[in-house]
């Protein structure tokens, strides 16, 4: 018996970048490359991560609707916890697809929509080198400030 | 909240009684609470990240734990912060 689910992807920004008519159709084939149907699937949105997730701080999250059965969605699973161009996956059971989402698939299908193309994320780890170094020459310059005042105290008790 | 006990002179010698702090409720009556909905949930947050109780949200039981999955699924897409 096969059911109606949710999935929800949080894709790197990397692979969008490269296309995302390429990067929705690699994740919604995985549905039906399980033995599911795809009944919607649109960008959701693109948005700043709440921490940084495999050094990413930012990314594209997508919206599909599709029915699998049981042993469908656990290779599913497997499957995207395998796949490295999506971070993170959210599968939930629903009654029907919204309304409201079939028709904004729709929208995004039409031939005039253009998806906006993510922005240029700093990678986290770059990032943290470049705050490492400022905080360790801070740090020096600090000790220093610190040795004049006490070699003076010293110099004034004698 | 003392200083209400200091008015009342006649009870000082009770010491600090108890009293529930208020606070504004959220406004969720009628939005579903659900994972997508970031806007609201991040009312339902403190500070650092934690979820408010029900004393603080003014939900029902049933309304609270459909907040507490949001939440849950919310930061586990990145969406909302484990701690901030």
């Amino acid at each position: 018996m096969s059911r109606i689910y949710e999935i929800m992807y949080l894709l790197d920004n990397n692979a969008v970048r490269a296309g995302w008519k390429e990067a929705k159709a690699a994740a919604t084939a995985l549905i039906e490359k399980h033995g599911g149907k795809v009944l919607s699937a649109r960008r959701w949105d693109e948005r700043k991560l709440a921490y940084t997730i495999s050094q990413r701080r930012r990314g594209t999250f997508l919206l599909a609707y599709g029915e699998l059965d049981a042993a469908g969605v656990a290779t599913l699973r497997r499957e995207l916890d395998l796949t490295e161009s999506v971070l993170r996956y959210l599968i939930l059971k629903v009654e029907a697809v919204p309304e409201k989402e079939l028709e904004l698939t729709r929208a995004e299908s039409e031939a005039g929509f253009v998806v906006p193309p993510p922005p240029e994320d700093v990678l986290a780890i770059e990032e943290d080198y470049a705050e490492d170094e400022e905080s360790e020459t801070e740090d020096e310059a600090e000790l220093d400030e610190s040795n004049v005042p006490s070699a003076e105290l010293a110099g004034e008790e004698v | 909240m003392s200083m209400m006990n200091m008015d009342r002179g006649d009870r000082s010698d009770r010491g600090d009684r108890f009293e529930a702090p208020t606070y504004e409720k959220i406004k969720a009556k009628d939005e579903e609470l659900d994972y997508k909905n970031v806007e609201l949930l991040r009312k339902c947050i403190g500070g650092q990240g934690q979820m408010f109780s029900r004393r603080r949200t003014g939900l029902s039981a049933q309304r609270q734990r459909m907040l507490k999955n949001a939440i849950k699924r919310a930061r586990h897409l990145g969406l909302m912060p484990f701690v901030e």
